[in-house]
């Protein structure tokens, strides 16, 4: 905890809380303009649709935000050549938790917040049905876990390249990916790690091309599809800690 | 004697190049020991190997009686304060902000980061963000970053890179005073041949990796043999005179150097030389100064 604190304090005046704030407007604005024209199967749909075009925004907005805030927290420590003086204080590890934990934080807040403007939407614009509340639970579970393989991804490139433009040109190319893997086959879509958001959701969108619609339905939740995030992220948070422990400044 | 800080044989390899080679350095305890060398003789390195920043390729390093390794090391830097190169600071951030981070971490009184802003005197300067301060008060604000736990080693990488001359004689009196004040140990490394002289007791000095020399102040300057060099009309007949009289001396450039001598015994050489009909135009006095010394050690090709 002491670490968290250290690293909030060190962020003071970094403006961090922006980014996320551009990503929840952008999203609460994109929500308020698909489903306000919504009616009859639309409505029935309502639920299921906005889960998935939310995850499927994600595969493009949360990307960006993950290199971006990684960015900011550890530009600082790059620009004031800080990490000489830290690693002789704190063990590497510390560094890398607090870092971790305090970026990670403000992605997690991000996606809760996301989920809030779900459920408010959907009780506004009068979706069928309750709240799904268990569909909205894993959706957040979805975009918090893949929230926190994208940020350690991004965390260990600003952690080992002191030019930023490297995380943030990634972050881009992530999205872009990402966003891309959609149109990918289930088995290809699954090597990329930026897709997942929308790659493990318990939506499943199937199209008429005839009557040129799209059809959003509940199926059971792919949790077979989750082995290579989890793969994934007991490789990368390991290896991180490595590079930071082994970095020389 | 106690040593507050021992390598030996340490070593440190970039790719292919040996960039500390068995270097078996000894900084006494309560001493300022200036680590003296051109640029890129592997004073960081060194320095930043003691810390722990970097990894030896071969070799240990003792300090406070204890091995430094992965697992002594946190507990050992805890009584160590550094200023690596350039001062290490948060911008966006005032220096008593930057100081009390370093507080928090250190678990040290609050009283501490008073006393090091007023030693360091950036008390007026303290709320001000450090990306508006010069690099003097960045080094200054580093310094106290680096004294924040009242340490018992200080290591200190060219303290004085980048100040202006007053902002050099100002580091200087602050270092000076620190092992009286604080009672504590101080490394401090530089390129410049007179800020050691001026502030180190005990001088190691590293030349392309390798330690070429590691006494006390008094012993480099102790070097510094005084001779005398006698300009002649004819050198070579008054090299002969002083053959057949047993007089040592060598040849250097037009000049004949003699041991230095007290002045009846110089008065002799010139009656000697004169009774001859040697003409003599001069006499002078010659000192080896410790930049001769320094270039002797580390080679005449090395810039400083």
């Amino acid at each position: 905890m002491n670490t968290f604190t250290l690293e909030a304090r060190k962020c003071r005046r970094r403006k961090i809380w922006v980014m996320p704030l551009l990503i929840l407007g952008f999203q609460l604005l994109w929500t308020l303009w698909t489903t306000g024209r919504m009616d009859g199967k639309d409505l029935r749909d309502g639920w299921a649709f906005v889960i998935i075009g939310t995850q499927m925004l994600n595969c493009l907005t949360m990307p960006v935000l993950a290199a971006v805030t990684a960015s900011r927290v550890w530009d600082m420590e790059h620009k004031g050549q800080t990490l000489k003086l830290l690693k002789t204080l704190t063990p590497s590890s510390g560094i890398f938790h607090g870092k971790l934990l305090y970026g990670y934080l403000w992605m997690f807040l991000c996606g809760f917040l996301q989920t809030l403007v779900i459920a408010a939407a959907g009780k506004f614009q009068g979706f069928y049905g309750p709240v799904p509340g268990r569909q909205l639970a894993y959706a957040l579970l979805v975009c918090s876990g893949v929230n926190l393989i994208i940020y350690l991804i991004y965390q260990i490139l600003s952690m080992m390249y002191a030019n930023q433009l490297i995380s943030l040109t990634a972050g881009l190319l992530g999205a872009f990916i990402g966003f891309l893997s959609n149109l990918f086959p289930k088995s290809l879509g699954l090597l990329i790690p930026w897709g997942y958001y929308s790659r493990l959701s318990s939506v499943a969108v199937s199209y008429d091309l005839e009557a040129v619609t799209a059809h959003y339905a509940f199926i059971p939740i792919p949790w077979k599809d989750w082995i290579p995030a989890v793969i994934l992220l007991v490789i990368l948070y390991p290896a991180g800690r490595i590079l930071l422990r082994k970095k020389e400044v | 004697m106690p040593y507050m800080i021992k390598t030996n044989g340490l070593c440190k390899k970039y790719g292919t190049v040996m960039t500390v080679k068995d270097l078996d350095l000894a900084v006494p305890e309560g001493s300022v020991y200036g680590f003296l060398g051109p640029n890129g003789a592997g004073k960081s390195t060194t320095l930043k190997l003691i810390l722990g920043l970097a990894i030896p390729t071969r070799g240990t390093i003792t300090v406070f009686g204890k091995e430094v390794n992965s697992r002594s090391r946190l507990s050992i830097l805890k009584n160590i304060g550094s200023l690596i190169e350039s001062p290490s600071y948060y911008g966006h951030l005032t220096g008593e902000e930057n100081l009390r981070l370093i507080q928090t971490i250190r678990q040290v009184p609050d009283a501490n980061v008073k006393e090091v802003l007023q030693t360091v005197r950036l008390t007026q300067q303290k709320d001000k963000k450090v990306s508006h301060y010069s690099l003097g008060m960045k080094q200054r604000l580093g310094l106290a970053s680096a004294l924040l736990s009242h340490p018992r080693l200080l290591i200190l990488d060219e303290p004085t890179n980048g100040l202006d001359p007053a902002g050099i004689q100002e580091m200087r009196e602050l270092i000076l005073s620190l092992p009286s004040r604080y009672q504590m140990t101080v490394v401090v490394s530089s390129h410049l041949l007179t800020e050691i002289d001026q502030l180190a007791s005990t001088v190691g000095i590293i030349h392309k990796g390798e330690l070429v020399f590691q006494n006390s102040l008094e012993s480099l300057h102790a070097r510094s043999s005084r001779r005398l060099l006698l300009g002649t009309l004819d050198n070579s007949r008054a090299a002969n005179i002083l053959r057949t009289n047993g007089i040592a001396f060598q040849e250097s450039e037009d000049r004949i150097a003699l041991p230095y001598a007290e002045d009846e015994e110089v008065a002799s050489y010139v009656q000697l030389l004169t009774a001859e009909h040697v003409g003599i135009y001069r006499i002078e006095e010659d000192c080896k100064s410790l930049e001769d010394i320094f270039l002797e050690l580390t080679g005449k090709a090395v810039s400083l």
